[in-house]
């Protein structure tokens, strides 16, 4: 078989995570090429991709579409979307297709790879959990023979996260990483890191301001023994303090030197909002928090994929819908969609994130949204 | 001993500390320490009176409580029943919201546990020597909650219920256990 080794991760690391999905993903993508491969060159001969891809092309501009043929019949990608997108797809012969839930589980593998090189957030233990998971679906539906070693890095991966896992990194201490190299000058006040985004991972050290939101909704600063609530501009009011009210309910944050704030959600230290009469920076939205749904966007229908509802379009605002519209000219048949929780509409795609415009929450799926658009 | 929860360790110190009572010994308590990312450190117990009583409960903050948990050191008490055996045996509820202003114990199944967990609550359990059932199966005094799940230890290992404890009491509070999704984490 191939002789591709999948990484077994030693740590929770995001160097040891990165690793063992990204061998794990491309061992899938391997495998499932060589498949497809052997068999659509024995039937087709060897020019197969290039015949199959031109007439992608064709069919696409036919429709006034643009067609970005793949290279590789190794891309997972590719693998997964061209028999998803093509009821007639040749590909769809070496896929299980019709098992239960195949392509929703495989395009989710998809949009996951996606994320994991365009984004640093998802580089975590828990994270990679879920990834694996999804390897280990496809893998065993596709009855591919990496599966038993898929399942094994599934085995490490749970065990380090109970901590059943120590890993010869630990007992090995000399394996140096970033973290433990010295900061050329260490200083007493670490410079404020600028943050990416209200919901990336914190970067940097807890900053030494310390607030408690009370379930009142009040913002006590303890060491001043003062409500600091009408610190916050009525904005950040209304988008932050309602966001971590939602969140988190009471707890407690953290105010660095530029006015980010920092607090744990579920377990996790994340950039959660801004303080005070500052001027917000420009955020990456593809750090931003996501609302929990995702979407299927065609050229004729957005569907929320958890309840297969359809959004109602007739009545959109000149926002939404011109977004909507430049999302279906960027993206083909039909492809899978993020809102970020303050109403980016935005893709993880193979060749890279796109930005679409942004969504007005008044116009969406009742319930989707928790803090109102601006 | 460590052991790690969800990211939440959990250390068995192995001390034992007496417990005494208007100056006469009332029991005995093993000591645990539990730390989570966010900042709480609380000290556990696992108190045995004897027969007639045996608790497990958090005793104290040993360190300022961050808001989520701050009613911990009032509510999540674990009781502990005896088997003819001499096993302890205890019924696993979770603290989620119940209709109170702070989480309770409540009804938890196995797929929540497991996604506290992230892994396999049940494997996990067996691994670590205990027998897992429904309340009723392995209690024959069950009266209430007869279809809850429930888990068994025999007396030597009886320190590790701190861990079952932590993930239904401590983790269920950080991983916001049966609260509404706002955002995908």
């Amino acid at each position: 078989m191939t002789v591709y080794e999948v990484h077994l991760p030693e740590s929770d690391s995001p160097g040891q995570c990165l690793a063992a999905f990204g061998t794990s993903i491309s061992a899938i993508g391997l495998e499932l090429g060589i498949r497809i491969s052997k068999g659509m060159s024995a039937e087709h001969g060897a020019q197969w991709l290039d015949k199959l891809e031109r007439l992608r092309g064709i069919d696409a501009s036919s429709r006034g579409r643009k067609h970005l043929r793949t290279w590789s019949a190794y891309d997972i990608s590719w693998i997964i979307n061209e028999p998803f997108h093509n009821p007639d797809s040749p590909i769809r012969k070496y896929l299980p297709v019709t098992a239960y839930r195949f392509f929703d589980n495989a395009r989710e593998l998809v949009e996951t790879r996606n994320r994991w090189y365009h984004d640093f957030n998802p580089h975590n233990i828990n994270d990679l959990a879920k990834a694996i998971e999804l390897c280990v679906y496809v893998a065993s539906k596709c009855e591919l023979t990496i599966t038993p070693t898929l399942d094994s890095v599934r085995r490490r991966v749970n065990d380090i996260k109970s901590g059943d896992y120590k890993g010869e990194l630990e007992a090995n201490e000399s394996f140096p990483t970033v973290a433990d190299t010295p900061a050329p000058t260490p200083e007493k006040n670490e410079t404020a890191k600028i943050q990416r985004a209200v919901g990336a991972v914190w970067l940097g050290g807890i900053p030494a301001r310390k607030i408690e939101l009370r379930s009142s909704g009040s913002l006590i600063d303890l060491s001043l023994q003062a409500n600091v609530t009408s610190e916050l501009t009525q904005e950040q009011q209304e988008r932050y303090l309602k966001l971590w009210q939602l969140i988190f309910k009471q707890g407690w944050l953290w105010v660095d030197e530029l006015g980010q704030v920092a607090a744990y959600v579920q377990g996790v230290l994340r950039c959660v909002g801004f303080w005070g009469d500052i001027e917000e920076p420009a955020q990456d939205p593809f750090s931003k928090f996501l609302l929990p749904h995702s979407y299927e966007i065609s050229p004729d229908a957005l569907i929320d994929r958890a309840s297969g509802a359809e959004l109602q379009e007739r009545h959109l605002g000149k926002v939404t819908s011109s977004t909507l519209k430049r999302a279906r000219m960027e993206l083909s048949d039909s492809e899978l969609v993020r809102v970020t929780w303050d109403g980016d509409l935005i893709y993880f795609g193979s060749n890279g994130v796109e930005y679409f415009g942004e969504i007005d929450s008044q116009d969406w799926f009742a319930t989707h949204f928790s803090v109102a658009t601006s | 001993m460590k052991y790690s929860i969800a990211s939440v360790e959990v250390e068995l110190t192995g001390e034992t500390r007496a417990i005494t009572a208007a100056g006469n010994l009332a029991g005995t308590a093993q000591i645990a320490v539990v730390r989570t990312p966010d900042q709480l450190v609380a000290e556990v117990q696992v108190k045995d009176f004897g027969l007639e009583k045996t608790e497990i409960k958090l005793m104290e903050f040993l360190a300022p409580a961050p808001p989520a948990y701050g009613h911990l050191d009032r509510n999540g008490l674990m009781t502990v029943q005896r088997l003819e055996n001499g096993d302890w045996v205890a019924l696993l509820r979770a603290l989620r919201p119940g209709g109170r202003e702070w989480p309770t114990l409540n009804f938890v199944a196995m797929e929540e546990l497991d996604s506290l967990l992230g892994a396999s609550t049940q494997d996990w359990l067996i691994g670590l020597g205990f027998t897992v059932g429904t309340w009723a199966e392995l209690n024959p005094a069950a009266k209430r909650f007869t279809n809850s799940i429930a888990v068994s230890i025999p007396v030597e290992k009886s320190e590790l219920l701190v861990l079952p404890w932590t993930l239904t009491r401590v983790v269920a509070l950080m991983k916001q256990l049966g609260e509404n999704k706002v955002v995908d984490l």
